[in-house]
């Protein structure tokens, strides 16, 4: 698969304190690609990179084969960019400042009339049109803030916590909206966000980083494949006795409201095979089975915790 | 040839959004506070001194309209808008947010999310600002022009006969406010603070005034403004608007002129040089 995006040995060191350090990465073309790491691990900081609103202390990036310091106007041609918390000015109306936009992405009078109706309607902001920004609701400037980055269809789409100051509803919204961009355009997407199930929902390819560095990076398939949690979660008519039950079987349980939480470890097939049994001789009615955490949230808590393991030995460079 | 094409493509692209921009800023800026602020200033002074500067005529005509006229509009500019300092104070406070605000608020990043070279938006932010001064000088200046020959009786033929100086005035004018715009801008794009870029400025205006005062040497006559730009104005005035020789120590009129368009685009040129390596976090 070619590469949109290469990124190599890159780091960016901001008064003497390395943010980002040592970053080697792909992002296949077409793909929805998330960045997912904590607070402050160097995610803003590589999508400024990226956009070329900061110049990289050493390494290299390449975009479509251009380099986003030196060929950012080639670049933003066809990219469109979505900065964390948009600021967007306050005393335009959401229309001026969309056409304004259009117009700058090189788009004629006409064209851009089309192009900012159509953006605003993408986006659920076609009532809004002649609202003053300053007077929108975070949510809705974030709305504009998308649309905004998606003037002209761009093939790259750069998205800095794109949900970070919408409501649970305009979460979805955007979120459902970000999926189907790869699906339906075939354009590359990269997000960067610290919620792990928003990446898991928009993205098919992420990268997890922590204090700047890329911990692991591939598929969503290629990370999870072979990873199983230790902890389960099984719900049942009656969780209590249940308990009671795997316990006299040397399981580790512990009752939580109604659900039974067991640790499996590693005794997985045998609790596969005790399970049917006690609901055929005890007459539980089991209601659900499933792993407490997912497999890309037991990735990220794995690698971020060796990382962070990594750091307390005092070793450098434990990518 | 396809290399070519799109080498020759780019080219031809270059320059589009500078009017976009200088658009975009005027409209908005006229709608401000501020500008209509400095409006109030820009209207009154007219007012102000026409009722303090007419002088006695004992002749009507033509000849004596026109020479008020011209009298009038050269001490209108020299006095008030190049040396009276409250003008030029004006001047930097509408210029010293257009980049420094922008990235104190973030929204430079929009302008750069945008196929636009910085030198455009620099340009496209010079020509806005020098669009909203014009509507801020244009009134006054037509005014006090006008209102010297309506006064002193000038027959028709003059105001039809004497535009070429009404613009070539103006120009002047616009000239010299726009050495203002654009060294205001390169402080605007030094700092990432507004505040910082106008105190910057006006303490430009400061030295240029003594810059200004040393290159002017021993004349006495004009030393009794604050801002001794109007030495300038001096020696370009009569030649634009008297079609006579300029004052004997002023120096020559295109090369000042010149000068002047220099000093702008360099101004210009080293805003965009440090804008294009400007780092936004």
């Amino acid at each position: 698969m070619n590469s949109a995006i290469q990124i190599h040995n890159l780091s960016k060191f901001i008064k003497g304190k390395a943010i980002v350090t040592r970053m080697s990465l792909d992002i296949p073309q077409g793909s929805l690609f998330g960045l997912l790491g904590p607070n402050g691990a160097g995610k803003s900081t590589t999508i400024k990179l990226l956009t070329g609103r900061l110049r990289p202390s050493s390494g290299s990036i390449r975009i479509n084969g251009l380099d986003p310091w030196k060929d950012r106007v080639k670049i933003f041609k066809n990219m469109g960019y979505l900065p964390q918390n948009p600021s967007l000015p306050p005393d335009m109306t959401v229309y001026s400042f969309i056409h304004y936009m259009a117009r700058l992405r090189g788009m004629g009078r006409k064209e851009s009339q089309l192009e900012a109706r159509e953006k605003l309607a993408l986006v659920g902001l076609e009532k809004f049109e002649q609202s003053i920004i300053g007077k929108l609701s975070g949510g809705e400037k974030q709305r504009l803030g998308f649309a905004n980055c998606l003037l002209g269809d761009p093939d790259v789409l750069i998205l800095d916590e794109p949900t970070s100051s919408l409501d649970p509803e305009g979460r979805v919204y955007v979120m459902d909206l970000i999926g189907s961009l790869a699906q339906n355009k075939n354009q590359t997407v990269v997000v960067s966000s610290h919620i792990l199930p928003e990446i898991q929902r928009m993205t098919n390819h992420i990268a997890i980083m922590s204090e700047g560095k890329v911990l692991v990076s591939g598929s969503m398939r290629e990370l999870t494949a072979g990873v199983f949690d230790n902890v389960y979660e099984i719900e049942s008519d009656r969780p209590t006795d249940l308990m009671q039950d795997l316990m006299e079987k040397g399981f580790i349980c512990k009752l939580d409201q109604h659900t039974v939480l067991i640790d499996v470890d590693k005794r997985y097939n045998e609790l596969w095979a005790l399970l049917p049994q006690l609901c055929v001789e005890k007459g539980y009615q089991l209601r659900s089975f499933k792993p407490l955490r997912d497999p890309l949230e037991n990735v990220f808590l794995k690698f971020v915790s060796y990382q962070n393991k990594f750091d307390d030995m005092g070793v450098v460079g434990g990518e | 040839m396809e290399r070519l094409r799109s080498i020759t493509w780019e080219k031809l692209s270059y320059g589009r959004a500078i009017p976009i921009v200088a658009w975009n800023l005027l409209r908005h800026l006229v709608r401000e506070r501020r500008f209509l602020l400095s409006a109030v200033y820009f209207v009154l002074l007219p007012i102000y001194l026409i009722s303090n500067s007419v002088l006695t005529a004992v002749q009507t005509g033509s000849g004596i309209a026109l020479f008020y006229a011209h009298r009038n509009i050269s001490f209108y500019i020299r006095t008030f808008y190049l040396s009276f300092f409250l003008g030029q104070i004006l001047v930097v406070v509408l210029s010293a947010d257009q980049l420094a605000g922008e990235i104190e608020q973030d929204t430079y990043a929009l302008l750069r999310s945008k196929p636009v070279h910085d030198s455009e938006i620099v340009i496209g932010k010079f020509l806005g600002l020098v669009g909203v001064v014009s509507l801020l000088d244009l009134p006054g200046y037509l005014f006090i022009y006008f209102y010297s020959l309506v006064r002193y009786e000038a027959e028709a033929s003059a105001y039809i006969g004497t535009v070429d100086e009404i613009i070539g005035g103006f120009l002047l004018l616009l000239l010299l406010h726009s050495i203002i715009i654009a060294f205001t801008l390169l402080f605007s794009s030094l700092f990432s603070k507004n505040l910082y870029s106008i105190l910057s400025s006006l303490i430009f205006i400061f030295i240029l005034s003594i810059v200004t005062d040393l290159i002017q040497g021993t004349n006495t006559d004009i030393v009794d403004n604050y801002l001794s730009i109007d030495w300038l104005a001096q020696a370009i005035l009569p030649s634009v608007l008297y079609h006579v020789d300029p004052l004997e120590s002023a120096p020559n009129v295109p090369l000042i002129i010149l000068g002047i368009l220099g000093a702008i685009t360099g101004f210009l040129g080293l805003t965009t040089l440090v804008m294009r390596n400007k780092e936004i976090f």
